[in-house]
């Protein structure tokens, strides 16, 4: 069984190099579900995962050039006090509520990835931007201009709770903060996401290993996996389209939440 | 050659290292697993990994010291005090 659960992690961590996830949204579901872990336990072996998935992908796009990390550092100062938070927090909340909340994410998720109108609004400047350079999808380094730096700061607090609780690594609601809030290029978004999530996930996942909470032979065969899954998908990246990379953003959204209410409400 | 500003490249080897050993000692934990050993070597393989991130960060912050960036190094100083805060309160509590 862990030889399959390490094949699953493979499509985790494809999935998450493609769209700037850790894999999380794969790796809890299949572990509470297939496995039968409680939420706890599948939060804590997801978030080793989702930091293999971040290690293998974020290597690869740092070297590109692809993502900004002046911009991953300053998201994360308050993506990561919210990790903290919410780790404290998960183990007073009942299975159920968990599972309900991270369908929640996951609908309002694939609703903005889907509907939203014309993808990326050009940047407006302003008082709360700020230049970043990056380089683009064609290979060219130059300097960018990205909005709303505080506030889509103030909004990645809440993503790192989430990311704690649900053992997600909270790419799910950043990369939609920058790509659609903060006007961000899609490739960039989840290149960012991807290195961001890395820190996010070890804030998660420090508090849980140091009160033993880590079942290894579950975090290890979702690491091993996520992490083949990661390297195969920075590959797979450079040859798809950035609007249909939120189409199928949006797709597995709205499967996971269904497994995961299904969840919630003891079906599954 | 490395893409993007110099920081990129010490963040990438960092994370490339601690993730390259902490997969391959996950490996070898996962078989003496299933060979009914013991987890002590995964448990190993779980740190090892983990760490990564924050090795980049470490790494980021020394080059942004360097090349006298104390705007974003500052950045970077404060990220990792709240990642060490986040251990020490995980530890006490």
């Amino acid at each position: 069984m862990l030889f399959v659960l390490v094949l699953i992690a493979v499509g985790g961590g494809i999935v998450g190099a493609l769209f700037g996830l850790g894999g999380g949204i794969i790796f809890v579901p299949v572990l509470t579900i297939l496995f039968g872990l409680d939420v706890t336990a599948a939060s804590a072996a997801s978030l080793i995962g989702v930091v293999a998935t971040s290690s293998g992908s974020a290597a690869v796009y740092l070297k590109k050039g692809l993502p900004s990390i002046r911009v991953g550092m300053f998201l994360e100062i308050s993506t990561c006090i919210g990790a903290a938070v919410g780790a404290f927090m998960a183990a007073y909340l009942a299975d159920w509520l968990l599972c309900l909340i991270f369908a929640g994410v996951m609908i309002y998720n694939g609703y903005i990835m889907a509907f939203s109108p014309t993808g990326r609004s050009a940047p407006q400047g302003g008082k709360d931007s700020g230049r970043f350079t990056w380089t683009d999808t064609n290979g060219t380094t130059g300097e960018h201009t990205v909005d709303h730096l505080h506030s889509g700061a103030a909004m990645c607090t809440g993503a790192g709770a989430l990311s704690a609780m649900t053992g997600v690594g909270g790419g799910t609601i950043k990369v939609p903060i920058m790509n659609i809030y903060m006007h961000i290029p899609i490739k960039t978004a989840a290149a960012t996401s991807n290195y961001m999530i890395g820190l996010t996930a070890f804030t998660g996942a420090i508090v849980y290993f140091i009160r033993g909470q880590v079942l290894p032979e579950y975090a290890a065969a979702v690491a091993v996996g996520a992490f083949i899954g990661a390297t195969i998908g920075t590959v797979i990246n450079q040859h798809v389209n950035a609007r249909a990379q939120k189409r199928y953003f949006s797709v597995i959204a709205f499967l996971v939440a269904a497994l995961m209410l299904l969840r919630a409400g003891g079906i599954l | 050659m490395t893409a993007g500003p110099p920081e990129n490249r010490r963040a990438a080897v960092a994370l490339q290292y601690a993730s390259y050993a902490g997969v391959a000692v996950m490996a070898v934990g996962l078989v003496l697993i299933a060979a009914g050993v013991g987890e002590t070597v995964a448990l190993i393989g779980i740190g090892l990994l983990i760490i990564g991130p924050v090795l980049g960060l470490a790494a980021v912050l020394v080059t942004l010291i360097q090349e006298k960036d104390w705007k974003w190094a500052g950045t970077a100083a404060v990220l990792a005090a709240v990642l060490a805060v986040t251990m020490l309160l995980s530890y006490f509590f």
